[in-house]
């Protein structure tokens, strides 16, 4: 399989690369090489690889930047997607976007079927759900995967400089304690997880359509921070606080967990969240961070 | 009771104040000319100084094949300015009414459409009318959105594209026959009908969220 990554820097990009160049020729471009804001170059570049699938690892991903700049996060999470579906359908190239478990507004307390009905409450939930139905609306070999909770490498999202298992490690350095959300509830994956089972689909050949991929189950901020520092062995105590729901002052759900079930139905092997968290702690000991 | 419409020079803008027009309502009503919806900024300002009881956003950049290819400017008319008019009314404590779109589903259903069924935008207008009603419930929860479909009234219809009504009248003074698509069916709707029903529900109070208001029935084009 030909494959174009686009956002090989980031961290979901990062891990594509890795697994994905085992078995297929990978050209993978970073955010700067190729801004898919840029409808002209995007065609141009498109077409000068000729790949088989795009997968576009790229997006404005920070929620409260996307509150304050809907029109940036609109051009990148949407109006990007227009153009990159049109040329995807035209040269019959799947094309795999990623999306969120911010497209729900979290009332249904159980975790989420694909099918299930969006709603979102804030600026970034609305980009990326606009961007699955413009992906779905003009391609009609369009994969969109919904995730959750990501995690992975050393230096995770740069957009966010850092991820939460980092930023819980970082804390640990100088504090004894740390208030985490417990009201919100989150399905997580391993970004190592993700990037396999977004190959995996690729090499299945999967119907077009939506795909929620997470380690299976789900758990509050809380418990997953005392997770990891239980894991982790970091002498910091994690004390559960009950936010209402705020985050600064933009509105998320309080339940986003994502159901595995579908992805399970088609043969995909999904690890519960706690067994793909270990597995990231013994990568970060591997590499000294612990 | 006052009344603060933006859009005054559209057909449902024309109407809303053609009806209101005389006690117990008070009309404040702004076109393009007098109050650009994407200016945030001035907005907030004016609603603030008004201070009406009830904001009407009456705007809408239509679908357009320019759209298509550079939606910026559309979303910016139909859903970012949107979030803005509800923050300021969710602020100012005042109900938000914003109409919406057919468009906004994708016509698989053949059946017509309920309140309760997913939107299902097929293209960037209908996307960027459900973004704006998204932004309209969760910024303001007293939004009001209605969507309609096929509207047609006044003398000059909307600003755009006049009406379908008027566009058949103009053709039939110079042309014999004329080719209308059969395959495509709506709820055409009378502005007139539009507005009262519109009124009706905010006399009844009617619970914030999505209220369909469209002439009963349904045809095609060539049909109406």
């Amino acid at each position: 399989m030909k494959i174009l990554l686009i956002g090989k820097n980031g961290q979901i990009g990062r891990e594509i690369l890795k697994l994905g160049s085992k078995k297929n020729t990978v050209v993978a471009l970073s955010k700067k090489e190729l801004d898919i804001t840029n409808w002209k170059s995007t065609r141009e570049v498109i077409t000068e690889v000729g790949p088989e699938v795009v997968i576009n690892g790229s997006g404005y991903h920070v929620v409260s930047d996307c509150e304050n700049f809907p029109d940036k996060a609109f051009e990148l999470n949407t109006f990007a997607l227009k153009n990159l579906s049109d040329i995807c359908a035209e040269r019959k190239i799947t094309v795999v976007n990623f999306s969120t478990d911010k497209v729900f507004d979290g009332k249904k307390n159980k975790p989420y079927k694909e099918k299930d009905e969006a709603n979102p409450l804030q600026v970034y939930g609305m980009s990326k759900l606009a961007g699955e139905i413009v992906a779905h609306s003009y391609c009609d070999k369009a994969i969109t995967i919904r995730t959750c909770g990501v995690y992975g490498g050393l230096e995770g999202s740069r957009a966010k400089k850092g991820n939460f298992v980092l930023m819980i490690i970082n804390e640990s350095k100088n504090k004894k304690s740390l208030e985490i959300s417990s009201e919100q509830f989150a399905s997580f994956i391993n970004a190592e997880d993700l990037a396999r089972i977004t190959l995996e689909l690729l090499s299945k050949k999967v119907d077009s359509g939506i795909y929620h991929v997470v380690n299976e189950g789900y758990a509050s901020w809380a418990e997953f921070g005392d997770t990891i520092t239980k894991i982790a062995n970091l002498p910091l105590t994690v004390v559960p606080k009950d936010r209402l729901g705020s985050f600064s002052s933009v509105k998320i759900p309080l339940f986003a967990g994502l159901d595995v079930s579908k992805i399970k139905s088609i043969g995909i092997k999904v690890k519960p969240w706690q067994d793909g968290l270990k597995e990231y702690i013994s990568f970060l000991r591997s590499q000294n961070v612990l | 009771m006052k009344i603060f419409v933006i859009g005054k020079k559209g057909q449902l803008g024309q109407e809303i104040e053609r009806r209101c027009g005389g006690a117990p309502y008070k009309v404040f009503s702004y076109g393009r000319e007098d109050l650009d919806i994407t200016d945030h900024k001035k907005v907030s300002e004016v609603v603030g100084k008004v201070g009406p009881d009830i904001v009407v956003n009456c705007t809408a950049l239509h679908a357009s094949l320019e759209s298509e290819k550079k939606p910026g400017g559309m979303f910016e008319v139909n859903a970012f300015a949107v979030k803005n008019l509800a923050l300021v009314c969710a602020k100012n404590k005042i109900p938000l009414v914003t109409y919406s779109t057919d468009y906004v589903f994708s016509g698989m259903k053949g059946v017509p459409y309920k309140e309760s069924d997913h939107p299902t935008p097929v293209q960037m207008f209908g996307i960027s009318k459900y973004m704006g009603e998204l932004m309209a419930i969760n910024y303001c929860p007293d939004s009001i959105v209605i969507r309609t479909s096929g509207l047609y009234g006044g003398l000059r219809g909307s600003r755009s594209k006049g009406n379908f009504v008027l566009n058949l009248i103009q053709e039939s003074k110079t042309k014999k026959t004329i080719e209308v698509s059969s395959d495509q069916i709506f709820s055409p709707t009378y502005v007139e009908d539009l507005v009262a029903a519109s009124f009706e529900l905010l006399k009844k109070k009617a619970r914030p969220g999505i209220h369909h208001i469209a002439n009963g029935g349904y045809c095609s084009w060539a049909d109406f």
